[in-house]
């Protein structure tokens, strides 16, 4: 009994200054050991699935097959480059998507944002209202404009008829498709340019439109020659976050067209959606999304060069 | 005096099991009568089936369950999914090989050869013609021999069809006499009638099927099968550029150009019934199942003023496609004979009996001959889904290919680009190459 006792106490004393050491190196790694669970975690949910889709990108394989990937090196690649004829038309689809999208939507949200900046009665209840598109669901919304859309049964083409124009086919034409779902994008996402440029507009010093005027300046060179560069920052910031959403725009698409008619809403997102759920043909997605990836990737990076000059 | 009342107690008992056993033996049995077949077997097992929402899965099999349990002791777990999330959450958990599913329903036409490439289907042949697995009352010769083809993937029996789907015509009869027009019986006559029928001024037309990209494939299937054309050849190889299939898809996107609505490249099978609902329409073409939405007058316009025809024949007859979806044992799973056990009772003659009076499509010949069945549904509809099932092409909703989805759309642009007016023929070269290259890459 006294043996084991005392036993524990001549360990005590080694212990105590291991508990010191310990402390000790903790103090001197703090730096490494605060973020260490916060970047473990991104590299388990962020480089991790980017590192196995470009190692699955490498591979042929379907989810539904009883064998593993198979490595076929660049195949992927070289077929979607050359031989893939969904591919092509489903990048200038989404470029062409995107640049409308975010000329549309950063237009109509300064013009927006430069009328209620002004005040007026009613000026809350406007803003309000003018946020309502952007914190509807998507989804729902998309259905709703696919019935006021419909050749037959719909509501716009009735509109178009009762002032006298032909309708249109909306959605359901090769040739029309585009651009209904652009006019759609832009009254889900026009609010949220508004919003920035509203933000923006408000934070601008009141010197430079003072001396502007003093200066004789028209209220349109005022724009052109103050709003603009002073808003340049925030242009292109509202740029880049809809280039970013429009790049990757999937839902209203899906719901309203499923990349159809034929293939002529087709975009990117869509393709690889199409690619890796319902023909699981998941090594073949992967080449897509990586070139999809370095596609948003140099988009981004892009703009932020041209955000840093603006400054 | 003291001990009297434990006989008594005693009477009481046997009084009361005697009745109880009487009451057992006096309910109604809840399937079939047992007869010899060991129904108690596999007591105590629990099996799990992944299913697609259907009326059938829902309405018939899910109250039905607690009979299943109590007849065989094997406890079921049915679960339910929408077909997209079903397909996908089925390939996750088979994928995943954990053999926690033990059976599952699948639609041979659209995952046939890809299932059974995967190896997930348990043939079932052996499991029928055992008398120690399957009751003597099944009889399996009881469903339409079409039917079993549905079920059979490359010559292998995988599991049992449950609700068969032909195309018929449906057309509107008062719309018929008011234009004094003929039913058509060929396919020149179709034409001819949609032309007659479409007024668009009015906003009415003629003819009106599926144009959407890959759903249209289903219902593109008759025009090329009744001017002679197949989807593949004997080798498995595309057969889009054959003049009887060129012409079929010419004929197809030129009668839903002119004679369908505007926008047909965005009608799905679900636009299709809202168009002949709304009277909008006044012949349609697509899946025999309809005809209950169409007859209810709650949800239909047009009711009762249906008419029902076969798909009008072309130079080489009448045929449509004839798909089922079937229910499977899990090769994977660890209670196989279970499975086959709930399989064969869910099935049986008082099931689908069950089935064919809640207006269900039958695949069994008893069921379909029942007066509950034939009193049911329309004496003509009745009659045209039987005249059409024996010409009935197996499957053939599709190309029967391992990479369906894919290869319905490729043939699917080019439904759409016929129906744009571009040329038919270039069209089916285009998908006739990638889906010959589909066909390279996964089989």
């Amino acid at each position: 009994m006294s043996t084991l006792t005392s036993g524990r106490l001549a360990a005590s004393v080694p212990t105590r200054t291991k508990r010191a050491a310990v402390e000790r190196w903790i103090d001197h790694n703090l730096r490494w050991l605060l973020p260490g669970p916060a970047v473990v975690t991104m590299i388990l949910l962020m480089v991790f699935p980017i590192v196995y889709t470009a190692y699955l990108s490498l591979h042929e394989w379907y989810a539904s097959s009883v064998l593993g990937p198979r490595f076929i090196g660049l195949q992927n690649y070289v077929q979607l480059f050359t031989r893939d004829e969904r591919f092509w038309p489903a990048l200038v689809t989404t470029l062409v998507f995107t640049v409308g999208s975010v000329a549309l939507t950063v237009t109509l949200g300064l013009g927006i944002a430069h009328l209620l900046i002004r005040t007026f009665p009613g000026r809350g209840l406007a803003r309000t209202m003018m946020l309502l598109p952007m914190i509807a669901t998507p989804v729902a919304m998309a259905l709703v404009w696919m019935t006021m859309m419909s050749p037959t049964i719909g509501v716009l083409n009735w509109l178009l008829t009762m002032v006298g124009l032909p309708p249109s086919a909306w959605v359901s034409s090769p040739k029309s498709v585009i651009a209904a779902l652009l006019l759609v994008e832009t009254w889900m996402w026009t609010p949220m340019t508004t919003l920035i440029c509203l933000a923006g507009l408000a934070a601008l010093p009141g010197e430079p439109f003072e001396s502007a005027r003093v200066d004789g300046a028209s209220s349109r060179q005022v724009f052109w020659h103050v709003t603009l560069p002073l808003l340049r920052a925030t242009l292109v910031v509202a740029a880049l976050f809809r280039t970013i959403d429009a790049l990757k725009v999937f839902d209203i698409v899906y719901v309203m067209t499923e990349g159809g008619p034929g293939f002529a809403s087709e975009t990117l997102n869509l393709y690889v959606f199409q690619t890796s759920f319902k023909y699981l043909n998941l090594g073949y997605a992967s080449a897509l999304i990586v070139v999809f990836f370095t596609l948003i990737g140099a988009a981004s990076l892009l703009l932020i060069r041209v955000r840093r000059t603006a400054w | 005096m003291l001990r009297s009342p434990r006989p008594v107690i005693a009477i009481i008992l046997i009084a009361l099991l005697g009745a109880s056993l009487l009451w057992i033996s006096a309910a109604p049995s809840p399937v079939t009568a047992q007869g010899t077949f060991d129904w108690k077997r596999f007591n105590g097992k629990q099996i799990r089936f992944l299913v697609n929402s259907h009326d059938w899965t829902n309405e018939i099999i899910r109250p039905a369950l607690p009979e299943f349990e109590q007849l065989t002791g094997i406890k079921v777990a049915w679960e339910i999914f929408p077909e997209d999330q079903f397909r996908q959450k089925l390939a996750v958990e088979m994928v995943s090989g954990s053999g926690s599913v033990d059976g599952f329903m699948s639609l041979t036409s659209w995952d046939g050869l890809r299932f059974l490439k995967a190896g997930w289907y348990e043939p079932i042949e052996k499991y029928v013609t055992n008398p120690a697995l399957t009751s003597p009352q099944f009889g399996f010769e009881d469903f339409f021999p079409n039917t079993r083809q549905i079920a059979t993937v490359n010559g292998q029996l995988i599991g049992v069809p449950l609700y068969p789907e032909v195309q018929l015509l449906y057309y509107r009869k008062d719309v018929f006499k008011a234009k004094n027009v003929a039913v058509p019986q060929t396919m020149e006559e179709w034409e001819e009638a949609a032309k007659k029928l479409t007024d668009k001024a009015n906003n009415f037309y003629g003819y009106v099927s599926r144009g959407k990209r890959s759903a249209a494939v289903y219902t593109l299937a008759p025009f090329i099968f009744n001017f002679g054309g197949q989807w593949l050849d004997k080798d498995g190889q595309p057969q889009l550029t054959s003049p009887a299939a060129v012409k079929g898809l010419e004929m197809y996107g030129r009668m839903l150009r002119e004679y369908g609505p505007p926008g047909v490249v965005n009608v799905h099978t679900y636009e299709v019934v809202d168009l002949m609902s709304q009277g909008r329409v006044a012949m349609a073409s697509d899946s025999s199942n309809w005809v209950s939405s169409f007859e209810n007058p709650t949800k239909s316009k047009v009711a009762g003023q249906l008419g029902y025809a076969r798909i009008p024949r072309g130079p080489a007859g009448s045929h449509t496609p004839l798909i089922s979806w079937a229910i499977s044992v899990s090769a994977q799973s660890k209670n196989k004979e279970a499975a086959w056990y709930f399989i064969q009772w869910a099935t049986s003659r008082d099931m689908v009996l069950r089935q064919a009076k809640a207006k269900i499509p039958v695949a069994r010949e008893s069921a379909w001959k029942s007066p509950e069945f034939q009193s049911s549904l329309p004496k003509e509809w009745l009659a045209m889904f039987q005249a059409t099932l024996p010409d009935g092409y197996p499957n053939q909703a599709n190309p029967v290919v391992v990479a369906v989805p894919e290869t319905r759309d490729a043939i699917g642009a080019a439904i759409v680009a016929a129906i744009e007016g571009q040329s038919a023929k270039d069209a089916a070269e285009k998908a006739q190459k990638t889906v010959a290259e589909i066909i390279k890459k996964t089989q």
